[in-house]
C-alpha cells in the first residue's frame, strides 16, 4: 500500500499533466481567489469559509441581446 | 346628427361608420389635404401632446404603428461575454442589456448588414467590466452593476465625429453581484427597427384617442347642475353661475357615468377627425424627432407604392 503511494509521488501523474494552470475557485463568503491542490482542506485562506464557486475556463462567449 | 361625430349613448356607440374613400363620398384630396391641422398641446422632455385634426383613421393609425415598430434607434445587439460569475445567467443578462436605451441619434449611422464587420458608421462599442469586493471591515463595494457602468469605446474617428456616447438613464440596474463575482463583456450597439425587436422602438408608448365633445341639451340649473359636477369624477363639468358648464372636455374617459340616467341631458361624443396622439420616448430621440421621422417614413412608404402601381399600369396587360 505504500509503495504504491510512494510510486505514483514519483511518477508524472494525470493530475500534473492536465492541470498545468491551476484552477482558482472564488470564495463565496469574501470572494478571494482560491488555489488548491488534490489534497488540499477546502478552506479559504482569507476567511475559513468552506463553500467555493467555480470560475469560467472559457474563452469568452457571443450572445445576442435579445 | 352630424357625419363627423360618433355618440356615446347608454348601450351603444352610435354613428360609427366613417367615410374614407373620396369616391364614396367623401372629401377630395385637396379638401383633406387643405384642411389638416396640427397642434402641440403639450411638449416635454420625455412626451408630446399632439392634436391632429382632419386626418383620416387610417393615417392616424399608420403614423401610430411606425412611431412603435419602424422609427429607427441604437441598440446593443452582440455581447461578447469574457466572464460572468453572477447568478443571473449569460442570456438572461445579455436580454437586460440589450434593453437599455443608448443615447446615439440613430440618423447618424447606418444600417448594419449581417455579414458586414462592426464599423465606426454602423456601430457604438461599450466595455462592462464590474467586480463586487468585500473589504477588510465587511462591507461590500461595488455589488450593483448600472447601466452608468458601461464605457464607451470609440471606434477610429467617432469621438471627433460624435462626440459623446453614453446610455440614456445612469440608475438602470443590470445585476446585482455578491463577493467576488464578476462581469466582463464588450457591447455593441447596431441600429434597427421595433419591428425586429422592441429594444429598438424609439417610443415607451405611442398612441392616440379621439376628441371627446361633450355638449348639454338643455340648460342644467341649480341642483342638477350641483348633482352633474359630483357625478364626473374627472371634473368635467363645473357649475358657473348657478349653471352647469362643460369646463374640461378632454378629461373625458368615456366613463357615460353622466349619461346613466334616462332623463340625462348631457351628450357624450367623439370627433371622428381630431386624433389626441401621446408618445413617450425611451430617450434617444425627442418625441418631436418620432413623430417627424414617422412622418417621413409614411411618406416614404407612400412612394415606394406610388412607384410600383406607375410601374404595373404602364406594364402591357397580357
Amino acid at each position: 500500500m505504500d509503495e504504491s503511494l510512494l510510486s505514483r509521488q514519483n511518477e508524472p501523474s494525470s493530475y500534473t499533466v492536465m492541470n498545468v494552470k491551476p484552477v482558482s475557485y472564488i470564495c463565496g463568503w469574501c470572494g478571494k481567489e482560491n488555489e488548491f491542490k488534490s489534497k488540499d482542506e477546502l478552506r479559504c485562506i482569507g476567511c475559513g469559509y468552506r463553500i467555493f464557486y467555480k470560475k469560467r475556463l472559457a474563452e469568452g462567449m457571443q450572445y445576442e441581446a435579445r | 346628427m352630424d357625419a363627423n361625430t360618433a355618440y356615446l349613448t347608454q348601450n351603444t356607440p352610435e354613428n360609427v361608420h366613417t367615410v374614407e374613400h373620396p369616391l364614396s363620398g367623401g372629401k377630395t384630396l385637396e379638401e383633406i389635404l387643405s384642411n389638416i391641422e396640427m397642434t402641440i398641446i403639450e411638449e416635454k422632455e420625455e412626451h408630446l401632446i399632439i392634436d391632429l385634426v382632419g386626418i383620416e383613421a387610417p393615417i392616424a393609425n399608420a403614423l401610430r404603428r411606425i412611431m412603435l415598430s419602424e422609427v429607427p434607434t441604437m441598440a446593443i445587439e452582440d455581447i461578447n461575454l469574457w466572464q460572468n460569475t453572477s447568478v443571473i445567467p449569460d442570456e438572461v443578462l445579455a436580454h437586460r442589456i440589450g434593453l437599455i436605451p443608448i443615447d446615439a441619434d440613430p440618423r447618424l449611422f447606418k444600417f448594419k448588414h449581417p455579414n458586414e464587420e462592426h464599423s465606426s458608421e454602423n456601430c457604438i462599442c461599450f466595455k462592462l467590466h464590474a467586480v463586487c469586493r468585500r473589504l477588510e471591515d465587511g462591507s461590500i463595494v461595488g455589488d450593483k452593476v448600472m447601466s452608468g457602468d458601461l464605457q464607451w469605446q470609440p471606434f477610429p474617428n467617432q469621438q471627433e465625429r460624435f462626440g459623446h456616447f453614453k446610455p440614456v438613464h445612469d440608475d438602470i440596474i443590470i445585476a446585482k453581484l455578491g463577493p467576488g463575482q464578476e462581469i466582463e463583456a464588450e457591447l455593441f450597439c447596431e441600429k434597427g427597427i421595433g419591428a425586429t425587436h422592441t429594444k429598438w422602438s424609439p417610443v415607451c408608448t405611442a398612441s392616440y384617442r379621439l376628441a371627446p365633445k361633450i355638449t348639454l341639451k338643455k340648460e342644467i340649473a341649480g341642483e342638477n347642475a350641483i348633482n352633474l359636477k359630483n357625478k364626473c369624477p374627472m371634473g368635467v363639468f363645473d357649475v358657473k353661475k348657478g349653471k352647469a358648464v362643460v369646463k374640461n372636455p378632454r378629461n373625458c374617459t368615456s366613463c357615460r357615468e353622466c349619461i346613466r340616467e334616462d332623463d340625462s341631458m348631457v351628450s357624450l361624443a367623439k370627433v371622428k377627425d381630431h386624433f389626441i396622439f401621446t408618445i413617450e420616448t425611451t430617450g434617444a430621440l425627442s418625441p418631436r424627432d418620432i413623430f417627424r421621422e414617422a412622418i417621413k417614413e409614411l411618406r416614404d412608404k407612400a412612394a415606394f407604392w406610388l412607384d410600383k402601381i406607375n410601374i404595373y399600369k404602364r406594364t402591357p396587360k397580357s
